[in-house]
């Protein structure tokens, strides 16, 4: 029990700003295969992703899979569209993310 | 609850004891210099009000610098001039005057001289100094107060905890019938749908989308995107991706109360409340805005990296601005060795290590204690103050 408890505090986390969010921001870096989890700014666990790239901390990256076209959403609203299909646990920047500010 | 405070004679509430030299224009400031020189409690505010401004940017600066010599942090206001000013120092005095504080003003067309002007105004500020050490504070009711808030060095964690933190402390003073002015219009674009659904009227929700819309138009009528100039390149190292999500991340700092109204620069806000003031994030025209809105304290959100190594930021080249305590808050636990040039570290919510309500209350004691008297980091660090605050220009100039 408490050596699980020890494994989860040692597991990168990634802070959800709110539960309509894709994109959570990481509290440590992390490489490609890491796993991630995923919690609320209030410690509340909600669950495991499996990083596909290596992200510095404080970055983002997708919570589940963001098609091409599709809005990226952080503090529940929009940040701005997906300019490509961002899969899972991606990092999530300037290179597949563009402002929807006409 | 209250606070301790130096209590008006038009029923405003000091949390400092400034004796405030105020030149009419930029030709003023080396007297401002000359008057305030070794008297402690005597702050020359110097500034770039030029002749070369034109209608409403000299409307804007003649209510800044009324504004400033009403404000509560003032104890008393000397106003300086040549007397070919394009502001006369004669009317900015009259126009404090009702506030009841001692006003006086000197220029060196009546005075005869410039030396003249220098001893008589050493002469009357070292009499004020004698009369506000015998000042002292009362209980007063947190309605009297007036906070700025505002962020910069903006990175990913700052949303995530200095500002969320901040809105806790901003909800509670406004349930305390206190008055909170946020602004930097040009990073609240993005986010302008969330202030407005925040309007108490239709001419509020009007007026913000106005001033996000005027601001936009602005930088586009340059030829410059907005989207390429926000977030900056230290934000996108920082982890910030667009122009939204910076604007959403910074407009946390407002809390969740309704929004009751928009300012001008450095114009004062009718009633308490949460109030917009219109101007772009332009550190040197936006401290002396939120002065001049009434403002007594300002808390102040970084992020981290660079930015968070500047010890005098924001009063950066400064050495602070005493007429307004600036609360100084660090969000990134990667910087939490320099905590030592903030006043509240808010990095424990991201480490797990404090809730989001602990943080919110620490920056809420230090609201407090510093509108008690309490000093900032700012106010205790040693640095030589060369900083010209600017008026807001529209332009065009003669």
């Amino acid at each position: 029990m408490e050596e699980s408890a020890k494994i989860l505090r040692d597991m990168p986390r990634a802070l959800l700003a709110d539960v309509r969010d894709n994109v959570a921001t990481l509290m440590a870096s992390v490489q490609p295969r890491d796993e991630v989890m995923i919690t609320s700014i209030e410690q509340i666990n909600l669950g495991t992703v499996n990083l596909k790239d290596a992200v510095e901390t404080f970055h983002k990256v997708s919570v589940r899979a963001i098609p091409a076209g599709d809005y990226v959403i952080k503090f529940g609203e929009t940040i701005g569209v997906a300019s490509q299909l961002i899969p899972p646990g991606s990092h999530v920047h300037v290179h597949n993310v563009i402002s929807d500010r006409l | 609850m209250t606070f301790q405070g130096f209590a008006r004679a038009d029923g405003r509430v000091g949390a400092r004891n400034v004796l405030l030299v105020l030149p009419a224009g930029q030709c003023a400031n080396e007297l401002a210099l000359g008057c305030a020189r070794e008297i402690p409690e005597a702050f020359p505010l110097l500034h770039t009000q030029p002749c070369a401004h034109l209608g409403e940017d000299n409307q804007a600066a003649q209510r800044c610098l009324v504004g400033l010599g009403r404000h509560a942090n003032a104890a008393a206001v000397l106003v300086l001039g040549i007397g070919c000013d394009s502001l006369s120092a004669e009317r900015i005095a009259a126009q404090i005057t009702p506030s009841g504080k001692p006003v006086k003003y000197l220029t060196v067309e009546a005075c005869g001289g410039w030396d003249e002007v220098i001893t008589q105004g050493r002469a009357w500020l070292t009499a004020q100094s004698q009369v506000i050490r015998r000042q002292s504070r009362t209980e007063s009711d947190l309605s009297s107060l007036i906070l700025g808030v505002k962020c910069g060095g903006s990175d990913a964690t700052s949303a995530l905890a200095g500002n969320l933190a901040i809105g806790r402390a901003v909800d509670r003073l406004l349930d305390a019938s206190g008055t909170v002015i946020f602004s930097e219009t040009t990073e609240l674009i993005g986010a302008e749908h969330l202030l407005m659904e925040r309007a108490t009227t239709d001419e509020t929700r009007d007026r913000i989308q106005h001033a996000v819309c005027q601001t936009e138009q602005r930088i586009r009528s340059t030829g410059v995107d907005p989207r390429g100039i926000q977030p900056t390149p230290g934000n996108i190292r920082g982890g910030l991706t667009t122009l939204e999500e910076k604007s959403l991340g910074g407009i946390l700092k407002t809390g969740t109360r309704p929004i009751s109204s928009v300012i001008n620069w450095g114009e004062a806000p009718q009633l308490p409340g949460l109030h917009m003031m219109d101007c772009p994030a332009n550190v040197p025209q936006l401290i002396l805005g939120w002065a001049a809105a009434g403002a007594q304290l300002l808390v102040f959100s970084v992020g981290g990296g660079l930015p968070a190594r500047i010890p005098s930021l924001i009063a950066s080249n400064v050495g602070g601005f005493p007429l307004m305590p600036i609360i100084k808050v660090l969000s990134n636990p990667q910087d939490a060795s320099l905590r030592g040039y903030f006043d509240v570290y808010c990095g424990s919510v991201l480490e797990g290590q404090e809730t989001l309500e602990r943080a919110g209350l620490q920056i809420w004691d230090k609201m407090l204690s510093t509108a008690s008297g309490a000093s900032t980091f700012l106010e205790t660090y040693p640095a030589p103050s060369f900083q010209m605050w600017e008026m807001l220009v529209r332009g065009p100039t003669v």
